[in-house]
Formats: structure tokens, sequence, C-alpha cells
């Protein structure tokens, strides 16, 4: 990466809500997931900071920088959800499940329109 | 509002789907309230706290604590998370272990989350945007005289000391007391503390003329 292309990317950043903490609702929930989750003493704070460190290491690795927003709180969750299974507190299956039952997310934006 | 089905395969302005990420906290959410691990409304509570209550303002009664009285000073460079708590806010998940960095007319301060987002959370709330990003990460430690430059902090006559924080250390940054504040009440100081210049990104506002809110950068 350039050094004209990370000032590019910090100013994009800090551009991006200043102060905002959260920029959608799911962002907020998910963090608050993660440390209730911790408080209640169901992992130690480490043990989720690993994983946020994996998530983001593998998409950086893979060459996605992370701007800050919701691609971060992506890797939040990702790290979250891969912990939570890997401690048994929550069955891949059965959230997969869930997620199955919510519908199919919305299609990506095609500017070439559907085919039949 | 609701007409019962409307289960349109278009697009929908009025009652867009749910995001796939909103999808899977939702669904990981109720998996966890189904088996009692979480309470919806201790999570409600949970982000209502750290968007309303706990943020920058904590840090800056703390700098200017440190700057009125010299005993809480030493206090707080002996063990920053007792004196802090001192003021009324306990360590969070994130707090337990914190470092106190002061800057001098020769040091300053940059600190930074190399690996993921680490941060003061009980004197600085949540990270902004910026601080969590891949181009600030990488570059604090890079180019972190650069990145000063950038966010408008003159360091040419400083040494620069970055540093990383982890889940066992966060660091916090009292910036010099500005010239011009002598006398000044420490609820008036307090308000010349930034966020940013308790990350190192920043300096404390100049009480000697009135901060402009767009400042035109050089």
């Amino acid at each position: 990466m350039s050094v004209t292309r990370a000032d590019d990317l910090i100013a994009t950043a800090r551009a991006l809500a200043p102060e905002a903490m959260f920029s959608e609702p799911w962002e907020a929930r998910a963090f608050a997931v993660a440390v209730a989750l911790c408080e209640s003493g169901r992992f130690a704070w480490s043990e989720f900071q690993q994983s946020l460190i994996a998530e983001i290491g593998a998409a950086e690795a893979a060459g996605h920088a992370t701007v800050g927003g919701p691609d971060y709180y992506r890797h939040w969750l990702s790290a979250l959800t891969r912990l939570l299974e890997t401690k048994g507190i929550v069955d891949a299956a059965e959230l997969a499940g869930r997620i199955a039952e919510a519908g199919p997310p919305p299609p990506p934006q095609d500017p070439r329109g559907r085919h039949i | 509002m609701s007409d019962g089905h409307d289960h349109s395969n278009g697009h929908d302005y009025h009652n867009a789907p749910l995001s796939e990420p909103a999808q899977r906290v939702k669904a990981l959410e109720q998996l966890l309230v189904e088996k009692g691990l979480v309470d919806p409304q201790a999570l409600d509570a949970l982000i209502d706290t750290y968007e309303q209550r706990i943020g920058p303002r904590n840090g800056a009664r703390v700098v200017a604590r440190a700057w009125s009285d010299p005993a809480y000073r030493k206090r707080l460079l002996d063990n920053a998370a007792a004196a802090i708590e001192e003021l009324g806010y306990p360590p969070g998940p994130q707090g337990e272990h914190m470092m106190v960095l002061e800057n001098t007319p020769r040091v300053h301060h940059l600190v930074v989350c190399t690996l993921c987002s680490c941060y003061p959370w009980s004197v600085l709330g949540l990270p902004p945007v910026w601080y969590k990003s891949t181009a600030y990460r990488a570059r604090a430690v890079s180019d972190p005289r650069g990145l000063l430059e950038e966010f408008g902090v003159d360091v040419r006559d400083k040494e620069v000391r970055v540093w990383d924080s982890s889940s066992e250390m966060r660091y916090f940054v009292i910036p010099e007391r500005p010239a011009g504040s002598e006398g000044m009440s420490e609820e008036e100081l307090a308000e010349l503390v930034t966020r940013d210049s308790m990350i190192g990104t920043g300096l404390p506002k100049s009480p000697a003329r009135p901060v402009r809110q767009t400042r035109t950068a050089k």
C-alpha cells in the first residue's frame, strides 16, 4: 500500500461520521452482545480479542483494508460467532437455521437487472 | 400500515429487508435470549451506557484533575485504573490494565492498536472510525510523524513515542496543559481537553483564543 493511498484511507475514515460510534443499529447489537457475554463470564475479553485479531488479520492478508464502520463490525460479528461456536455456546447449524428462517438477504444491487 | 402479505421480490423502498449482517445479529441475539444467556433489555442498557454516558468527557475530567492536583497526577501515573475509578469510572472489559502517558515539551505520545482496536473505553468511550482503519493502524507505526502532520500536530522539536495497545495494556495520553490556562477551574480545563488530544492525534484547545469548529486546513 503506498503512502498516498494510506493518506486517502485515513481521510476517508476521518470523514465517516467522526463522532458516531455505530453507523447502523445492528453494529450496536453486535457490540452489546459481546460485552454482555464477557461480563457474565462466558469468555474472557482477551479471548474475544484474539478472535477479532484473527478476523481482521485474515481480511487484511486477503487485501481488504478496514476503513471502519460496518466492515469493522462485520469482523466483530464473525469473531463473536466463531468464538461462541468454538466454545460450544452456540451451535453453528442451529444458528445457520435461524438465519435461513429469516429469509434470503436482499440481493446485491445489479445494474443490469434480473434475468429470468 | 401493514397489508399483511407483501412478499415483493422487487425493489421495496419502504420496507427494505434487513441487511445480511443485521439478520445474522438478530438470529444470534434471539438464540442467546432463548438460552437465557443475554437479556434484550440489558443489551439496550449497555448500548445506552456506551453511547450516552461513557465517552471522552470522562477522560477530559481525569486530565483536568491531573493538571490541577499534583497528588492526583501522581496517583494517576502510579496506578491509572485506580485513579480513574476514583472519579467514578469503573474499568470496563477493556479498562483493567491502563497506563497513562504524559506528554512533555520534549516527548509526544501517540496511541494505536496495530492488530485490532484496543482502546481505553472507560475514559474515551468507543474508538472513532478512523482509529480502527487499516491505514491508521499501519501508518502510526510506519510514519508517525507524517501521520501527526496530517492530523495537524506539530512535533518538529519532539521525540515521538508510539504505543501499541493490546488486550493486556491500554494507553491514555495526558496532553500538555496549554499555556494561558493558569487559574482556570477544573471544569473549564476539562473543556479544553479533546478526545484526539488523549489519543495523541491532537492537542488541547487553547484558552487564549476561541476555538472555531471549522478551521481551514493548512
